[in-house]
């Protein structure tokens, strides 16, 4: 579920609230990977055998529904190889690498069981009301 | 594996290879008495409180007394925690857990020493508990 064709890849990141396997999302707007609930997660749960991370980047991301930005902290579901589903790369307000908290080229695998460290795919849940 | 994701494995690797595993939750030095952050308005009135905002502790030098207990409360919605490298309370790493918006987060300290800590996904935020 990538860019749809046709569409341009540097136009400005048009958010909807109808389908969560679209890279074009709302809660997505700052996705790095695949998304959850392409291989057996959901928007806000990891697949069954992937353990789920503490640490995350975050972002402010338009919720084009009620008109509020919420602030989505996308934690990554580790241990397992990457399922290659859905794939997206979303940067609203993603800031480089010295920045580590807006920062979504890292593996936010940190905190995981077992110290799972590879990288399987990417929830989107809501943390709170954004400015 | 796209090359974003390849990119990510790379920068990952060198920006925060650092940050290890999780430590256990009860060592000698120190006393969790909840893994999980319990609600702000459970900290007691007189507790010892570390704020956390605007991505900062705002106490980033705290003196207490061995056997006091110090209350972390995040006051804003970028997730927080209390982290310990390798050999500061214990073997391993300690790792606290991620705190949400009006959370907070307990650790007694039973012993003297001076414990710097920092924020798993931002060691860019340090502090420190000097026990006396």
């Amino acid at each position: 579920a990538g860019p749809a064709e046709g569409v341009d890849p540097r136009a400005k990141w048009q958010p909807q609230d109808n389908d969560i396997q679209s890279c074009d999302y709302w809660r997505h707007c700052s996705i790095d990977g695949n998304i959850c609930d392409c291989s057996g997660g959901s928007l806000t749960n990891c697949p069954p055998g992937t353990k789920l991370a503490t640490a995350s980047w975050v972002a402010s991301c338009y919720n084009p529904t009620d008109g509020q930005s919420y602030l989505i902290a996308y934690r990554d579901c580790c241990g397992a190889n990457q399922p290659g589903r859905c794939p997206c790369l979303n940067t609203e307000g993603e800031l480089p690498v010295y920045r580590p908290e807006f920062a979504n080229d890292i593996i936010w695998c940190f905190g995981a069981e077992d110290d799972a460290m590879t990288y399987h795919c990417t929830i989107s849940p809501i943390v709170g009301k954004a400015s | 594996m796209n090359s974003a994701t390849t990119l990510r494995s790379i920068l990952g690797a060198l920006a925060l290879s650092a940050i290890g595993a999780t430590g256990a939750w009860a060592q000698e030095k120190i006393t969790v008495p909840t893994e999980e952050g319990v609600a702000a308005t459970e900290v007691p009135a007189d507790a010892i409180v570390v704020n956390i905002a605007k991505m900062k502790y705002q106490t980033p030098e705290l003196t207490i007394k061995t056997g006091d207990t110090v209350y972390w409360i995040n006051n804003e919605v970028m997730p927080h925690n209390v982290a310990f490298k390798k050999g500061v309370v214990d073997e391993g790493e300690f790792r606290g857990d991620m705190l949400g918006k009006d959370e907070a987060y307990a650790i007694t300290f039973n012993e003297a020493g001076t414990f710097d800590y920092f924020c798993t996904p931002h060691p860019f935020m340090r502090a420190k508990v000097i026990v006396e």
